[in-house]
C-alpha cells in the first residue's frame, strides 16, 4: 500500500497544469438507475473545473465517489498519477480532498474553532486533554489563509449562512485539502456573498489549490471556471475550456437539444382585471412590516428581494401557516381570517414551500401518495379511497409535468431533486387552486426542468390561476413575472413592471 | 412494494412483513420439532388467549408510533380501566358489558388527556405518557389498596373465557379490530394522514392535515384498546387484578418494532405488529414448554429484539 503522504509529496514536482486527480471509466449503478456510465474526468493543478448537468445527470454521484462517500462499481481514481482506493471520506481527506457540501455539515451549538477541528482536536498529554490554545491559534491561521476575520470563539448558529460556509471551507483546509469540491455553493448566498466566495476561491487557487465546482448557475460558471465538464444522463458529454463556451452552448450540451424558453408573452393587460388577492398593512413582528399589495387575476406577481427579506414569512401568512400581528387579507374582496393551511386550501390557495425536504415531501411515501395528499377527500367513495381514480388523476399530472419516475408507486425519495419538486407542484395543481404561492420553486433544479415549469406556469395563468413567484434569482423573477414587488428587510421598497426591469434597477430599489 | 435488487435476499422479504413472517414461521417450525406439546389445540388455545392482550395494546401503540409518538401509559390504563370496570359491575347493577364500554370510554378520556398535552400543548410524548401512566397506576392502588376485586358477575364470563365456534372470544375481537384498523390505515384519508404526520409533520400541516386532531385521536384509540384489553383480562381471571397492565407495556412496543414499525414514525403496519405480538407470545410459550428457566426469559426476549432490529436495518440498507 503506497503511503498516502508520499502521494501528496509528489506535488512538489508538479508544475502548473499537471493532472493532480483523475477518475477513469467510472460506472455506478443504483437500484433501477444507471447513475454513471463510463465517466472520466480529470483535475489540473490550479484550475477551477466546473461540472454542469441536469438534475440526475450524475454530478453529485461522481463527486461522492471521489470523496469516498460512495464506492464505484467499476473504474479507477488516480491521485498524482498513482492509483488510489478511496473507500471512505477519511481516506479522501488524507489524500488532500475536501468537500463543501450543499447542506453544511456543522454543529450549530459548537464554536467556530470546535467545528473546524471536529474530530481532530489538537491535544496535550498524549491525547488525553484537548489543547484549546493550539486550536484557537490554528483556527486563526486558517481563517487568515482564507482571508476572513471571524472570531474563533463565536457560536456557529450566530453566523450568517455565508460565514458558516467559510467555516466549512476552513474545516476542509484544516484537514490539509488541496482539492476542494463545491456543491452548489451559491444557492443560499446573496450576490455580494457569492462574489466574496469567488474571491476566496481565487485566493485558494493562488495558494496552489484546485477546485471542482458543481453548479446550475451558468453565468457564474462562465465567470469563474477554467474548464467545464457537461454530464447528461450519467454520461460525460464534453469537457471544454470555458473561454470557448457560452451559455447557449452549455445548455445545448446539457440538454441535447435547444430548449425553447417560453417567449415573453405580450405585456399583461391590467384593464378590467379583477383583484383576486389583496393584502393590507400586514405586519408580523421581526419579520415584515406594513405590507400592502394586490394580486390580479391571471397575473404572475414576482416578489424579489435579497435573502431574509421577509418574503417567505409573508406568504406563509397568506397561506394560513402563520398569523400576522396586524393587517387584513382579502380574497376576491372578502375579508378572510385564515386559521390554518386547511382554510387556505379550502379557499383555493396553494403554497409550494421553499425547502421541499423539510416542508414538502413525505420521504417514506410514494410519488402517488405524496401528490394526492390534499385531495384525498375528493377521492373517497364510502370512506375508502378510490384507488383507480387516484391513479388516474396522478398519472395525468405525471404526464403533464413530465415527471421522470418508473411508476407512480416509486418512493419519492428515489427521484431526483427536480422531479421531486415537480411532484410537489403537481400536488398543488391537483387541488385546482386559483392562487398559487411559489417560494423559490426552481432552486436546485436543472435548466430543462426549470424551463418546463416556467412554461407550465404561463399556461396555468391562461387557465385562470394567479401566481405569486418568490425567487432570489433576480433574472428569473424578471423573466417569469408580469410585475415585480421588491422587498428588503421586511419592508416594501417598490414595484416595477417586469418589462422595464433589470437586475440593477431591482437592487437599486431594494437598497434605496 | 420495492423491487429487490439483491440476489441474496429471498423474494418473500420483498413484502414489508416478510421478515417477521419468516422468523415466526421458523420459530414455530423449530418449536414443533423440539416438543410435541406445541402444536396441540390446547396449547394453541392458550397461546391465542394470551397473545390477545399484548396484541390489543400493541395495536394502539402502533398507531401512536406511526405518528412519531409513543404511549408509555398503555399498561397502566389497561390496569386502571380494568379495575374501574370491575368495581362498577360489582358495586352497581349496571350490566357488565355496559361497564366494559364505560371502561373503554375512560380509556379514551385518558388518551385524550395524553393527546391534549402532546399534540395541542406540544410536550414530549415520552414524558407525558410516562407521567400519566404513573398517575393511573397510582389511582389504581388508591382504589384497590392492592387487593383484587372479586365477585364479578357470572354473565361476564363469556368475554374472556367463551368461544365463538372454534375461536376464543378474545381472538375474534382481536381479529375484528385488526381488520378494521388495517382497512382504515390502508384505505382511508385518515390512515394516510397518520403516515403523513409520522413522515413529516410540518409538511402535513402544509397540506391541510388536521395534525392536532389526528394525533389526539390516536392516543385516544390506544387508551380505548388498552381499556378493552384490561376488561377482557378481568373476565378471564374472574376478578379485577390490580397488578396487571405494566407487564404489557414493553411487549407492546417491542411487538410493534419487530413487526417493522419505526420509532421515528411514518413506517409500519398493523399486520406486522400482529405478527410481532404472535412472535413474542410464541417465544414466551416456547420458553415454558422447553422447560427453560423463566429467569432467562428477559435475556432471550431482549436478544431477539436486538437481532430483529439489526436484521431490519441491514435489509433497509441493502435496498439502497
Amino acid at each position: 500500500m503506497i503511503c498516502r503522504q508520499s502521494i501528496i509529496n509528489k506535488r512538489m514536482n508538479n508544475k502548473m497544469n499537471n493532472i493532480i486527480l483523475e477518475a477513469k471509466n467510472i460506472y455506478k449503478d443504483f437500484p433501477g438507475v444507471q447513475a454513471l456510465t463510463d465517466v472520466s474526468i480529470d483535475l489540473r493543478q490550479g484550475e477551477v473545473h466546473a461540472i454542469v448537468g441536469e438534475n440526475g445527470a450524475g454530478k453529485s454521484t461522481l463527486m461522492n465517489i471521489i470523496f469516498g462517500l460512495i464506492k464505484a462499481d467499476k473504474g479507477e481514481v488516480f491521485r498524482n498519477k498513482i492509483k488510489v482506493d478511496i473507500n471512505s471520506p477519511i481516506i479522501a481527506q488524507e489524500l488532500g480532498i475536501g468537500i463543501v457540501p450543499q447542506e453544511l455539515n456543522l454543529v450549530p451549538l459548537f464554536s467556530v474553532k470546535e467545528n473546524i477541528f471536529l474530530g481532530m482536536a489538537p491535544s496535550k498529554m498524549n491525547r488525553l486533554v484537548v489543547d484549546w490554545k493550539t486550536m484557537t491559534k490554528k483556527t486563526k491561521d486558517i481563517l487568515a489563509q482564507i482571508g476572513e476575520d471571524i472570531d474563533p470563539q463565536k457560536i456557529l448558529y450566530k453566523l450568517t449562512t455565508a460565514q458558516k460556509q467559510l467555516v466549512q471551507i476552513a474545516r476542509a483546509l484544516a484537514f490539509g485539502a488541496e482539492i476542494l469540491i463545491f456543491d452548489e455553493p451559491t444557492a443560499s448566498l446573496t450576490l455580494k456573498e457569492a462574489k466574496e466566495l469567488f474571491d476566496k476561491i481565487e485566493r485558494f487557487k493562488s495558494q496552489g489549490g484546485s477546485v471542482f465546482y458543481i453548479s446550475h448557475n451558468l453565468e457564474e460558471i462562465l465567470k469563474i471556471s477554467d474548464r467545464v465538464t457537461v454530464l447528461r444522463d450519467g454520461k460525460k458529454i464534453k469537457t471544454l475550456n470555458t473561454k470557448e463556451l457560452n451559455k447557449q452552448e452549455m445548455i445545448k450540451y446539457m440538454v441535447g437539444s435547444k430548449i425553447e424558453e417560453a417567449t415573453k408573452q405580450l405585456s399583461y393587460n391590467y384593464k378590467d382585471k379583477a383583484v383576486v388577492l389583496k393584502v393590507e398593512n400586514l405586519s408580523r413582528k421581526n419579520e415584515f412590516h406594513n405590507i400592502s399589495f394586490e394580486l390580479y387575476n391571471e397575473e404572475i406577481l414576482g416578489i424579489a428581494g435579497l435573502v431574509g427579506a421577509g418574503r417567505t414569512e409573508l406568504v406563509r401568512c397568506i397561506f394560513g401557516d402563520a398569523r400576522p400581528d396586524s393587517g387584513f387579507i382579502y380574497i376576491n374582496s372578502n375579508n378572510i381570517y385564515l386559521k390554518s393551511p386547511g382554510d387556505a386550501i379550502r379557499n383555493k390557495i396553494a403554497y409550494l414551500p421553499e425547502e421541499r425536504r423539510s416542508m414538502g415531501i413525505f420521504p417514506q411515501l410514494s410519488v402517488k401518495e405524496n401528490m394526492s395528499m390534499p385531495i384525498l377527500n375528493k377521492l373517497i367513495q364510502l370512506f375508502f379511497i378510490n384507488r383507480k381514480k387516484e391513479e388516474e388523476y396522478i398519472q395525468e399530472y405525471i404526464n403533464k409535468l413530465n415527471i421522470k419516475t418508473p411508476n407512480l408507486n416509486q418512493l419519492i425519495k428515489n427521484l431526483s431533486g427536480g422531479n421531486q419538486q415537480k411532484a410537489i407542484l403537481g400536488r398543488w395543481l391537483l387541488t385546482k387552486c386559483k392562487i398559487l404561492l411559489l417560494d423559490e420553486p426552481t432552486r436546485g433544479i436543472d435548466v430543462k426542468a426549470k424551463a418546463e415549469i416556467h412554461n407550465l406556469l404561463k399556461i396555468l395563468t391562461k387557465q385562470g390561476v394567479s401566481i405569486i413567484y418568490i425567487s432570489s434569482e433576480l433574472q428569473e423573477v424578471i423573466d417569469i413575472s408580469d410585475r415585480i414587488l421588491v422587498l428588503h428587510e421586511g419592508k416594501f421598497k417598490g414595484e416595477i413592471k417586469s418589462s422595464c426591469a433589470d437586475q440593477r434597477k431591482i437592487l437599486e430599489i431594494a437598497l434605496s | 412494494m420495492e423491487k429487490n435488487y439483491n440476489k441474496h435476499i429471498p423474494k418473500i422479504l420483498d413484502f414489508k412483513e416478510g421478515g417477521i413472517f419468516l422468523a415466526l414461521f421458523l420459530l414455530c417450525l423449530g418449536l414443533s420439532l423440539a416438543t410435541s406439546s406445541f402444536l396441540t389445540s390446547y396449547n394453541i388455545g392458550i397461546l391465542g388467549r394470551q397473545i390477545t392482550f399484548v396484541a390489543l395494546v400493541a395495536l394502539g401503540q402502533t398507531l401512536v408510533l406511526l405518528t412519531a409518538g409513543i404511549d408509555l401509559s398503555v399498561g397502566a390504563v389497561a390496569g386502571l380501566c380494568g379495575i374501574l370496570g370491575a368495581k362498577l359491575m360489582v358495586s352497581t347493577n349496571i350490566d357488565p358489558y355496559i361497564c366494559t364500554l364505560i371502561a373503554m370510554g375512560i380509556g379514551i378520556c385518558v388518551g385524550l388527556i395524553n393527546g391534549f398535552f402532546i399534540a395541542k400543548i406540544g410536550l414530549n410524548a415520552f414524558i407525558v405518557t410516562l407521567a400519566i401512566g404513573e398517575i393511573c397506576a397510582g389511582i389504581n392502588l388508591v382504589i384497590t389498596r392492592g387487593y383484587p376485586i372479586n365477585k364479578i358477575p357470572d354473565s361476564f364470563k363469556h368475554l374472556g373465557r367463551g368461544m365463538i365456534g372454534l375461536f376464543p372470544v378474545p381472538v375474534v375481537i382481536l381479529l375484528i379490530i385488526t381488520t378494521i384498523l388495517i382497512l382504515i390505515l390502508r384505505n382511508t384519508p385518515y390512515g394516510r394522514n397518520i403516515y403523513a404526520i409520522g413522515g413529516n409533520e410540518q409538511a402535513s400541516r402544509l397540506v391541510g392535515i388536521r395534525v392536532v386532531a389526528i394525533k389526539m385521536s390516536v392516543y385516544a384509540i390506544a387508551g380505548m384498546l388498552s381499556a378493552l384489553a384490561g376488561m377482557i383480562f378481568v373476565s378471564r381471571m374472574n376478578s379485577g387484578q390490580p397488578t396487571i397492565g405494566p407487564s404489557w407495556l414493553m411487549p407492546s412496543v417491542t411487538a410493534a418494532i419487530i413487526g417493522g414499525t419505526s420509532l421515528s414514525g411514518g413506517e409500519g403496519t398493523v399486520f406486522g405488529t400482529i405478527l410481532g405480538a404472535i412472535f413474542m407470545g410464541v417465544l414466551a410459550n416456547g420458553i415454558v414448554l422447553l422447560d427453560i428457566s423463566p429467569y432467562w426469559e428477559k435475556v432471550i426476549i431482549g436478544s431477539v429484539v436486538v437481532i430483529a432490529v439489526l436484521i431490519d436495518h441491514l435489509r433497509k440498507r441493502n435496498r439502497l
